[in-house]
């Protein structure tokens, strides 16, 4: 068949200079490689990665695809423009990113975008496809009970007054201070980047899989390199004990050899992103306190906590692995995680289920009058059963020796000595004899004892200054 | 009735060379008509669709066709691509894609190819153009068809109602090229054929002629052939605007079929839905948008292009100074592509692939 014919010139290929072409070369092999950091992120793995319901295979889009978080047109195929959530959502999310009006737990799947697929492992589909343990079981080998999903870490044990969690309205609020976070994001944004966050839980030992980001930092991941751990932190880190084990360490059951911190991220710096201020809990309707991890100073108020890169005092009596006789000088620097959970747990204060290789003896209350906080306290520090040769069982949870000074030069540096003229009665109830007193009236985030604190209890007993005046009592 | 078809023959023959006289004329007085079709009107048009007593075979059975064409849009504009001077939208074989449509071993043009969305279960691979494949076997209407955004000359697909199961079509009433005031597709490209210009259309008006691929009123610059094998040298430079009001962008042709894909799409981050006509040069100068084309090199990616103000030539890099602008067929082909949605690239079959065009942060 004859065909009209047009009067065009073909300049191009006159025109085409070699560089020209060269660049273009390289652009068209960009378009199918994709190794970069989503490629490399959980969500992106094209066998594990993000998969949203009957858009998988054999639905139209590969797993790790943008569309199942994403869709561009906020609608999705053939009932367009209606998005999955009935209206378009921000980022072309299918779904909002965060519930705002929801201040407190339970959370609802609906609540926050990510639960959408981080839900409860009973309604994952397929069941228990997207299993998220907490930090105890992930990377502390405590593989017993524990939450099987994100969600649920938020939601456990939603009657009891002792369960805490990450507030996420108090996450989203306090994140938006950060440029990057917006009012339309979802609160796990502040701590993780859904574009970047690795696969850790199936490499625990290697912390170039992490799924952090510091919320500084969005744009990076957080652990992956050598200088971003806790052995590059300052100070010196000891790795705590794997669950069950005496020869391996966290994270994931590591040997001597990567028990130094160079296989855990630096939570200090990441948590403190946020942390190191006054923080508004709408949980405990308060203000949580500020984290001081760096500090040194002794045994003075406006010194930092010990358990950070403040010393101890004279000397101190511990469990494996931090009774080694060469303790370093001014002790250990401790890891966030080494206590915490980071979404939620069944104790107070987001405290771990197990800790340094054992599970806490109970739960750990947010009453500061009793000994629960013992229960963690415990797992590291030698307690009177420990001091006194294991042997009478009615010794485990007391700490009279560490307060008191017990036998030997064991009490050289306590605060309170006996014998001196002290008075039981003033700090301990005495019925039937000289009853502890709550580990959480001086033992937390910033505390210090002198003559006004913690001053006067609830009961009204006056705690009297320790030994030297002044003793920072965490 | 021999001597009448005879005498009939030889008036066509006079007509069409007295046709072919004065458009050669008109092709001559007028310089700017550079992309006007040219060549004998017998090579398009019958005066009776006849020829010795019968229609010639190449004309098929389905004439008289309108405008005293020899056949349809297809039929002109069916075939495979070479380079040649016909530009072909439509192969009766698999077209040779590539990754992209546009790599160095191609022969799909701009808007990509039907071919693909004739084949079974190739609805969401482009449009189902009416006469070339059946209708959509999900889709009745244009997704997000909102119908209240016109052409230059006051026309809107469907005359702002689209009939269910109306099938697009190439132009007119219901199609992207020409006037939508037009039911019949010759009557909507009038002259856009004959008068055609080729190169910078910066200034399109209500003709055909005057828009960008006989597409009323959009501005661009029209590679002179149609992006066969482009390269960052030779390309079309698409039209965009920010603010989404301008009715000349390639984008705003989408939107008035599309409309609702274009609404709450120039809020701002975080955006509803992904942003066209909208210049990534209003991001952060640090952001990962502006490592288009590479970071600090900025090369025009001619398969996944980028639109511009200024289209008076085709550009070889960006500045993210009103060069840069999203647009719908940054994505998508027009015409249809062998990848789900029509896009440009297998965007389904990965994890995203070309986005990090844009997206770099994510590559």
């Amino acid at each position: 068949m004859s065909r009209p014919v047009t009067d065009q010139s073909r300049p191009k290929r006159i025109r085409q200079v070699t560089f020209a072409t060269a660049l273009w070369l390289v652009a068209l092999a960009s378009v199918s490689a994709w190794a970069g950091p989503y490629g490399n992120s959980a969500h992106g793995d094209t066998v594990n990665g993000v998969a949203r319901g009957d858009l998988a295979p054999p639905g139209p889009y590969a797993v790790g695809n943008c569309a199942h978080c994403h869709e561009q047109h906020a609608s999705m195929g053939g009932v367009e423009p209606a998005p999955a959530s009935g209206s378009p959502s921000p980022f072309a999310l299918f779904a909002p990113g965060f519930e705002s009006s929801r201040r407190y737990k339970p959370y609802q799947t609906t609540d926050v975008m990510c639960f959408g697929c981080h839900a409860d492992s009973s309604l994952q589909v397929p069941l228990g496809s997207l299993l998220n343990y907490d930090y105890a079981r992930a990377f502390g080998g405590y593989d017993s009970g524990g939450p099987e999903s994100i969600l649920e870490a938020f939601n456990q044990n939603p009657a009891g007054p002792d369960a805490s969690y990450h507030n996420l309205y108090d996450v989203w609020n306090h994140a938006k201070r950060f440029p990057y976070f917006k009012d339309a994001s979802a609160p796990c944004d502040a701590c993780h980047n859904p574009h970047r966050a690795r696969r850790n839980r199936e490499f625990p030992q290697n912390p170039e899989y992490t799924a952090l980001s510091r919320p500084t930092e969005h744009e990076s991941l957080w652990g992956d390199a050598p200088e971003e751990r806790m052995n590059a932190y300052g100070g010196s880190y000891q790795s705590p004990l794997f669950f069950g084990s005496r020869m391996t360490y966290e994270p994931g059951g590591v040997g001597e050899i990567g028990a130094d911190g160079s296989k855990t991220p630096d939570y200090v710096s990441y948590c403190n992103d946020c942390h190191r201020e006054r923080i508004r809990s709408n949980t405990l309707m308060r203000d949580m306190v500020a984290i001081d991890w760096k500090t040194g100073g002794g045994d003075s108020a406006a010194a930092g906590d010990k358990h950070g890169s403040n010393g101890f005092t004279g000397s101190i009596f511990m469990k494996k692995p931090y009774e080694k006789i060469a303790v370093p000088a001014g002790g250990y620097v401790l890891s966030c995680m080494d206590c915490h959970e980071a979404h939620g747990s069944p104790n107070a204060y987001l405290v771990r289920r197990s800790v340094n290789g054992e599970a806490l003896g109970g739960v750990f209350t947010q009453d500061r009058s009793g000994n629960s906080w013992a229960y963690l306290c415990g797992r590291c520090h030698q307690d009177d059963y420990q001091q006194g040769g294991m042997t009478d069982p009615n010794q485990v949870n007391r700490w009279r020796t560490v307060h008191h000074g017990g036998t030997g030069s064991d009490g050289s540096d306590v605060p309170y000595q006996t014998g001196g003229g002290g008075n039981c009665g003033t700090c301990h109830e005495q019925s039937p004899g000289p009853q502890p007193i709550g580990c959480g009236y001086c033992h937390f985030h910033g505390a210090y004892c002198d003559s006004t604190h913690p001053g006067t209890l609830p009961n009204g007993k006056t705690i009297p200054a320790p030994l030297g005046g002044v003793r920072r009592t965490f | 009735m021999k001597r009448k078809a005879d005498s009939r023959s030889a008036l066509d023959g006079l007509l069409a060379s007295l046709t072919g006289c004065v458009s050669l004329l008109l092709v001559l007085l007028a310089p700017s008509a550079q992309a006007a079709v040219t060549g004998l009107c017998s090579s398009c048009h019958t005066m009776h669709y006849s020829q010795d007593g019968g229609a010639m075979p190449e004309w098929g059975d389905d004439g008289p066709f309108e405008s005293l064409l020899t056949s349809t849009c297809a039929g002109c504009h069916m075939g495979v691509n070479d380079g040649g001077a016909m530009p072909f939208v439509f192969s009766s074989q698999p077209p040779v894609y590539g990754v992209s449509g546009s790599g160095s071993d191609s022969n799909t043009l701009a808007g990509g190819n039907f071919y693909w969305v004739a084949q079974a279960g190739g609805d969401t691979r482009g449009h189902n153009v009416y006469g070339l494949m059946a209708r959509d076997q999900t889709l009745s209407q244009p997704p997000g068809y909102t119908g209240n955004r016109a052409a230059a000359d006051g026309s809107v697909p469907g005359a702002g109602s689209w009939p269910v199961g109306q099938q697009v079509t190439c132009a007119g009433v219901y199609g992207c090229h020409g006037s939508h005031a037009e039911q019949s597709p010759a009557e909507a490209v009038r002259g856009g054929h004959h008068q055609g210009r080729g190169g910078a259309l910066v200034t399109p008006d209500t003709e055909p002629a005057n828009g960008f691929r006989m597409l009323v009123g959009i501005a661009g610059y029209e590679d002179a052939d149609w992006e066969f094998r482009p390269t960052v040298a030779a390309h079309n430079q698409y039209k965009g605007s920010t603010g989404g009001a301008d009715n000349s962008t390639i984008s705003s042709l989408c939107a008035r079929c599309h409309g609702n894909f274009h609404s709450a799409v120039s809020a701002g981050s975080p955006w509803l839905r992904h942003p066209v006509d909208y210049d990534m040069g209003s991001t952060a100068p640090n952001s990962e948008y502006r490592s288009y084309g590479g970071a600090e090199r900025n090369s025009y990616r001619p398969d996944i292009p980028v639109a511009s103000l200024n289209v008076s030539q085709p550009l070889t890099r960006v500045t993210f100074s009103g060069d840069t602008i999203v647009a719908c067929v940054s994505c998508h082909r027009a015409h249809g592509s062998p990848n789900h949605k029509m896009m440009r690239w297998d965007y389904a079959g990965s994890i995203g692939g070309g986005c990090t065009a844009c997206h770099t942060s994510k590559d």
